[in-house]
């Protein structure tokens, strides 16, 4: 479904050249769920962002669905990340003025719907993560577990085909990261959405069909998780 | 901007569904930031504060002139004496001839009256007051249009009698206690003693008019004469202009015919002073424009500093709406339309001061109070403009940010 040709992305910082990603290529599969592991500040996180079309590799391609989508126009990138993918971040970047459904309702707003309908089709998103009760609570009210589960029903909420997670479960206490997990595993599980997750957890690791490393050598090695599911 | 493409726009034109969503998610995002713009919000509502009371005060002030005409009527044509003024060597002062020849050789003119004025000490009862002793024909009640409260007015048989009808203001400051001037009392004017034959209503000041009718002491003409032991010399003949003619052309008749008799006379028309108070008024409108400009950049400023401290305390939001699939579009639609909501509610308030100025101002000088529309849409327009200009640079600046960096911003 979506596709990295030797990708390669280099940061500039005072004038030094620091190469993160060197002719990265691979490949995510329709209703996986793949995890990519690596030291920090091995380009993991670089290489997500990529994916999400949130940041355009130096050289190399990114094909999604089979088209080149790292050199479309900003607009079309952004109806892409609207409409095919979901993101959950590590601090999950709720709005804090936004009560919880109005938050996960949010990507909608770009969609040209308007708050009531937005409301309406948040809600049961809500219910699913296990929020319905606390749908109007702002997100200082919630605890960190119950903000990241606000955060995934966001992802869900335009239907993705992919969700990216960076660190998702970085900020959280084991119980809820647990929590997390299973949300993620679930709905790709149920819904059929791929799954990217980041993260240096080797126990979240081994929770996916596949783990992406990367590494110090800038190359990637593929190689399957211990045990799927 | 080059992503920015006009396309785009035309783009976010077509879909007025998500246009009207960013507009509601600009008002609820300035709702929940009230207190700070507050402080952001002083210039322009000072701005436009200012522009409502002037605007509104200044269309006050030409309905006053306006009304002080209207007693009077616009076919009103004054001739001064401007005796000195003349460049020629030999200047001839207006003489009481001079009006009966006017009306005899000009047809336009209906009635021309002349009149003699000096100012005198008036007293009576211990009571002193400066008024205007006004010499006059019975003519002049009718070219004055003045009207008498009781009395009568002077008349041609009065001749050199000391009678004389006095102006409300006058006859008031005139008034034993607790009692009123009454027809037949004497009054003292300069070293000669008067006796009132008549008392006139309070009118309007005139700008045309030479003296203030309720300031003023008619007397006949000749008494006034005699009383100065002057020469036959007037100051002011007052004309009426006959129905059907113009005023204008008038005037330049009755100028005409004083340059040709080698006369040195100032010639003053009602319309002709309207026409310079309307020249003035548009001097102010555009004394107006000058300050609606000033306080337009120096609102717009604000806003623009509001915005972009704005912008960098929500770099985190503007990240993650660009990650959940808005376009730079869509966040610069945003942005402005925050901006352009900011300046309209500054606007709004300004417009409010700017009319509780402009009613107090009316009220304490004691004129009719008239709202001008025009001002409110000029301010609403003004406000929003503002904003929406102001509100461009600080979008843009949204709008080219990198997701990634502004996601990672704390």
């Amino acid at each position: 479904m979506l596709r990295l040709e030797r990708v390669s992305k280099t940061f500039r910082q005072n004038g030094k050249e620091i190469p993160v990603l060197r002719e990265i290529s691979l490949t995510v599969d329709d209703g996986e769920m793949c995890s990519i592991v690596g030291a920090s500040g091995s380009g993991k996180s670089t290489l997500l962002n990529i994916m999400g079309l949130l940041d355009i590799p130096d050289s190399g391609s990114v094909l999604y669905q089979g088209s080149a989508v790292h050199d479309v126009d900003e607009r079309a990138q952004a109806e892409i990340r609207n409409r095919h993918f979901g993101f959950v971040f590590q601090s999950f970047n709720l709005l804090p003025r936004l009560s919880a459904l109005d938050n996960v309702g949010l990507p909608l707003l770009y969609r040209g719907i308007g708050k009531t309908e937005r409301r309406r089709i948040a809600y049961p998103l809500l219910e699913r993560v296990g929020l319905g009760e606390r749908a109007d609570h702002l997100p200082d009210a919630l605890s960190g577990g119950q903000k990241q589960r606000v955060a995934i029903a966001r992802a869900l909420i335009g239907k993705p085909r992919l969700v990216l997670a960076d660190e998702p479960t970085g900020n959280l206490d084991p119980k809820s990261a647990e929590d997390i997990l299973d949300l993620l595993s679930g709905m790709n599980r149920e819904d059929g959405v791929s799954v990217v997750i980041v993260t240096h957890d080797p126990a979240i690791s081994a929770r996916c069909h596949r783990e992406i490393a990367v590494g110090q050598q800038y190359a990637v090695v593929q190689r399957a998780a211990r045990c799927p599911g | 901007m080059s992503r920015l493409s006009l396309r785009n726009l035309r783009l976010l034109l077509r879909s007025p569904s998500l246009l009207q969503a960013l507009v509601h998610e600009a008002m609820d995002n300035m709702r929940s930031g009230r207190q700070r713009t507050f402080l952001s919000l002083l210039g322009i509502i000072i701005g436009t504060a200012a522009v409502i009371a002037l605007l509104n005060i200044g269309e006050n002030t030409s309905d006053e002139a306006a009304r002080q005409f209207k007693t009077m009527g616009t076919d009103l044509i004054v001739v001064q004496n401007s005796i000195g003024i003349g460049l020629r060597h030999k200047v001839k002062p207006l003489e009481r001839q001079d009006a009966s020849d006017l009306k005899q050789k000009i047809p336009a003119v209906s009635i021309a009256t002349p009149i003699s004025s000096y100012s005198v000490k008036t007293g009576r009862a211990g009571k002193t007051l400066d008024g205007t002793s006004i010499g006059a024909t019975e003519d002049l009640l009718t070219v004055a249009r003045l009207q008498l409260e009781r009395g009568r007015f002077v008349t041609d048989i009065d001749g050199y009698d000391t009678v004389v009808v006095v102006g409300n203001t006058v006859a008031k400051a005139l008034a034993g206690d607790g009692k009123r001037l009454e027809i037949g009392d004497k009054i003292r004017m300069d070293n000669y003693l008067y006796t009132v034959i008549g008392v006139l209503q309070s009118v309007q000041r005139n700008p045309l008019l030479p003296f203030e009718i309720d300031n003023a002491l008619i007397v006949p003409i000749k008494a006034n004469r005699r009383m100065r032991m002057a020469t036959g010399s007037i100051s002011n003949i007052l004309i009426r202009v006959a129905e059907g003619h113009d005023p204008i052309q008038t005037l330049a008749d009755v100028s005409n015919h004083f340059w040709e008799k080698g006369k040195s006379a100032q010639v003053q028309g009602a319309l002709q002073l309207i026409e310079g108070m309307k020249k003035q008024g548009q001097l102010f409108t555009w004394m107006l424009v000058g300050v609606a400009c000033i306080s337009l950049l120096v609102g717009g400023i604000g806003v623009m500093n509001a915005m972009l401290a704005g912008i960098a305390e929500r770099k985190k939001e503007i990240g993650l709406r660009l990650a959940i699939g808005a376009d730079r579009m869509s966040v610069m639609t945003m942005i402005v339309c925050e901006s352009a909501l900011l300046s309209v509610a500054g606007g709004m308030i300004g417009i409010v001061l700017g009319l509780i100025i402009s009613i107090l101002f009316a009220a304490f000088s004691g004129w009719e109070y008239s709202l001008s529309y025009l001002s409110i849409l000029l301010g609403v327009c003004m406000s929003l403009a503002t904003g929406l200009f102001f509100g461009i640079y600080p979008a843009l600046k949204a709008s080219e940010m990198s997701p990634i960096e502004a996601l990672r911003s704390e």
